[in-house]
């Protein structure tokens, strides 16, 4: 292949018109780096400037001559390259990386930011296989890449339409000059509509003639595969893996077939094949552990063996004397209680500490806030009270209990919307299952920390119990309908989110954390107490510290607040998940 | 007694400045031990028809009556989460629809035969074990309806046999709708048919007709 596109070099300048033009200095320069080159202590560097000098002189095609001469015999993992590359990338010059990228053995490269330019230009180029091969190395380090997976789905996209399109003009062109061609997707509608024989005649006319493709073999193979003859299937994935031995799909394929009839060692054998071919797979690796697992367990008693097993029990609870609608209502509520565990369980899916870390995390905000301010700010005493830390939690856990929800709702994103394809599971079960969850999670959170300070004796007794626990559920109301309400609005306006941060770093200054109303002078505390978080925080502070009593805890207004809050927040959220579903 | 009916429900998308119609004032029935092929071109709506049945889809005029449950589409990978063991995810399944537990466990553990991966990180599966663990889920929920999305079984021939065998014990007490556009799982599975096309649904007793009308609308 290299050799067909050497001619084909992609720069029109035409050099010699303009040689006689260029300027003498620039063409003493360009003198000396020719010298460098030829006593071999020119570097990456040193090329960049040759090439990009001879560009700029207009003699296109030379620079190209140049670069292709000289770069293979500089090293390749040295510093610089990758500007070199860079260069070559943004003057265009993608004619010029496919070539060589046919000279220079990318393979051992380790810059993986020119690989990247490599592969974007080979796919400017056309030359998606090779591109693909980068980009599928790219991503085995680096899976997340969102470049590198938009440009891997552009490629395969690409690859499936050439399929179609280059099919007939295989080379070799021995075939028949009767060879059948059909398109791709003309073959998946066959298979689609069941038309398998048709389809494997097909397929089979086309291996005859040579022009059969990969894709081609491997749809033959899935097609076999629900005629239920295995045999076929079998035939199609061996001839895949003899015409196209570098590639690791067929052999994959073929291993997953064995393993699942039942054939692991001859299973194992084709993922070995496949590791060759791509050794740094971790998927392929940990396929071939699984099975070699699985061979030294020895044979399994119950394989072979198609007894229907008995059903499970009716389901519990499935006619509930006390009526229908309280049917409706235990599942609804069953759904959101499952769901919230799920939600807890899922925050630290990976560690054997997971809930207990859970719970810790807003015991640790506390803390680390806390000794910044013990240490930095040396403030002796609180507003109120004898000890900072305690103040300052009375101030922060009802901040963290109301943001979190507020924060998670302006996300604008379901969690888990793949559920919302399970019918019992509604969008509105899914976002009141995150404020159950968090709910849940602060509430704990909010013993363990108070219960180590009554421990600790740091206080001795509350004032108003019923206050806290009070305080506590309307902050949980009101997180959760401006949670909805956010949620609304962020999928109508998605910088929402954006302004919504800003206003929650705003709250944390304003909502009475590290001061009390009462010490803020008279014209400003006049606008603050409308705040309803502030409310809801001097209220909870209000519950452990008697003396502190002031006269903003207006519940008529809060309740009116929260009550319009969620009213709101439910009334948005619906119509945005109505829009957001259709 | 279960039953599932539309009554005058349409459903339709924009599509440019006109809409394109899924369904157009439909109204249907469907009771118990049914099974309804609903068949159609590409892009007539098959999806969305189940969908809206299903309740994920809002519908833009008409009731739907739903007495019974519905099921997710059979062998729905989307409850799992890759994090969580086969067995937690399971659970999860078995509590939202207030199975026995233990007895559901039991059950999917021993039909999709994953050994002890079944207590490992649904992550470290491979996809055929993934599959056979979301079919033994979909077939362990006893639902009265079962959404069929293309796929009815998945693995090697064993396995589908079972998950074959599997369904049609289900179907002895409940209906099934499945879109479908490979005739011989149609066949395999379903009594009656129904063919989607233009926003229209048209209903057939006999298999056969519907099959021979969808035939005709290829051409």
């Amino acid at each position: 292949m290299p050799n067909q596109k050497k001619n084909t070099t992609h720069v029109t300048g035409s050099g010699q018109s303009e040689t006689a033009s260029a300027d003498t200095a620039g063409a003493n320069t360009l003198a000396r780096l020719q010298q460098r080159f030829t006593t071999g202590e020119a570097g990456w560097n040193d090329l960049v400037f040759l090439y990009l000098g001879l560009l700029k002189s207009g003699q296109a095609g030379e620079a190209a001559a140049r670069v292709l001469e000289l770069a293979p015999q500089l090293d390749l993992n040295h510093d610089g390259f990758d500007r070199f590359v860079r260069s070559l990338f943004r003057t265009k010059a993608f004619a010029l990386m496919q070539q060589l990228a046919a000279v220079l053995p990318l393979d051992t490269l380790t810059h993986e930011s020119a690989l990247t330019l490599f592969a974007r230009a080979l796919n400017q180029q056309g030359d998606y296989l090779k591109s693909l091969h980068f980009v599928t190395r790219l991503l085995e380090s680096n899976p997340a890449s969102a470049e590198l997976n938009l440009l891997k789905d552009g490629l395969l996209k690409r690859l499936e339409d050439r399929i179609v399109t280059e099919a007939p003009s295989a080379e070799g062109g021995g075939s028949g000059p009767e060879a059948i061609v059909i398109p791709q997707h003309e073959m998946t509608r066959l298979i689609e509509a069941g038309q398998f024989e048709a389809a494997l005649d097909i397929i089979d006319g086309m291996i005859a003639s040579g022009t059969a493709t990969l894709s081609l073999l491997m749809l033959g193979a899935k097609c076999a595969t629900s005629m239920n003859d295995e045999d076929k299937a079998k035939s199609y994935l061996a001839k895949a893996i003899e015409l196209f031995p570098a590639n690791v799909q067929p052999k994959l394929q073929m291993a997953e077939f064995l393993e699942g009839q039942g054939h692991l060692t001859e299973a194992l054998q084709f993922y070995e094949a496949a590791l060759q071919v791509m050794p740094h797979s971790t998927r392929l690796q940990r396929l071939r552990r699984n099975l070699a697992e699985r061979l030294s367990e020895g044979p399994e008693s119950s394989r072979g063996n198609v007894a229907l097993l008995p059903f499970p029990a009716s389901r519990v609870n499935r006619n509930s004397w006390w009526g229908r609608s309280t049917d409706h209502f235990a599942t609804f509520w069953r759904v959101i209680w499952n769901l919230a565990l799920r939600q807890i369980r899922l925050k630290h899916p990976r560690s054997s500490l997971g809930l207990v870390l859970v719970v810790v995390e807003p015991v640790a905000y506390v803390a680390v806030l806390w000794l910044a301010m013990e240490y930095l700010i040396h403030r002796a005493r609180p507003p109120i009270g004898e000890h900072w830390v305690f103040f300052y939690a009375t101030g922060i856990i009802p901040y963290l209990l109301f943001t979190h929800l507020a924060s998670s709702g302006a996300r604008g994103r379901m969690p888990f919307r793949a559920l919302l394809e399970v019918p019992i599971i509604k969008p509105v079960s899914i976002l009141i299952a995150m404020s159950l969850a968090e709910l849940l999670v602060m509430a704990s959170a909010a013993t363990l920390l108070f219960g180590a300070f009554y421990l600790f004796g740091i206080f001795n007794s509350v004032n108003d119990a019923y206050g806290i626990l009070a305080a506590f559920l309307a902050t949980w109301l009101l997180g959760t309908g401006f949670m909805m309400f956010n949620y609304g609005v962020t999928s109508f306006i998605p910088s929402w989110q954006t302004a919504w941060m800003l206003l929650q770093r705003v709250l944390f200054f304003v909502s009475g954390i590290f001061l009390v109303a009462q010490a803020v002078p008279k014209p400003f505390r006049d606008y603050m107490v409308w705040n309803p978080l502030l409310i809801c925080i001097e209220w909870f502070r209000h519950g452990f510290y008697t003396l502190y009593n002031p006269p903003w805890i207006d519940l008529f207004y809060l309740s009116l607040f929260i009550g319009l809050s969620l009213l709101l927040g439910i009334a948005l959220q619906a119509v945005a998940n109505r829009r957001g579903t259709a | 007694m279960s039953m599932l009916a539309l009554q005058s429900v349409t459903k339709s998308f924009p599509a440019g400045d006109s809409r394109k119609f899924v369904l157009q004032d439909c109204s249907f029935q469907l009771g118990a031990a049914q099974r309804l092929a609903i068949i159609g071109p590409n892009g007539s709506g098959k999806t969305t028809l189940i969908r809206v049945l299903a309740g994920s889809e809002p519908i833009d005029s008409g009731i739907i009556h739903r007495n019974g449950r519905v099921s997710f589409p059979v062998g729905f990978r989307g409850t799992f989460s890759p994090e969580l063991s086969g067995a937690e995810n399971v659970r999860f399944l078995a509590r939202i629809y207030g199975m026995d537990e233990d007895q559901m466990l039991d059950w999917v553990q021993d039909f999709c035969e994953i050994g002890d991966y079944f207590h490992m990180p649904v992550r470290t599966y491979s996809a055929g074990m993934f599959g056979r663990i979301a079919f033994a889920a979909s077939f362990a929920v006893d639902f009265d309806f079962y959404l069929v999305d293309e796929v009815v079984e998945t693995g090697d021939r064993r396995f589908r046999d079972k998950c074959a065998a599997a369904f049609n014990a289900r179907l002895q007490t409940a209906s099934l709708i499945l879109i479908s556009q490979n005739m011989r799982t149609i066949r395999a599975f379903c009594e009656s048919g129904a063919v989607l096309y233009n926003g229209k649904l048209t209903f057939y007793d006999d298999l056969d007709d519907a099959i021979e009308h969808y035939e005709r609308l290829l051409g």
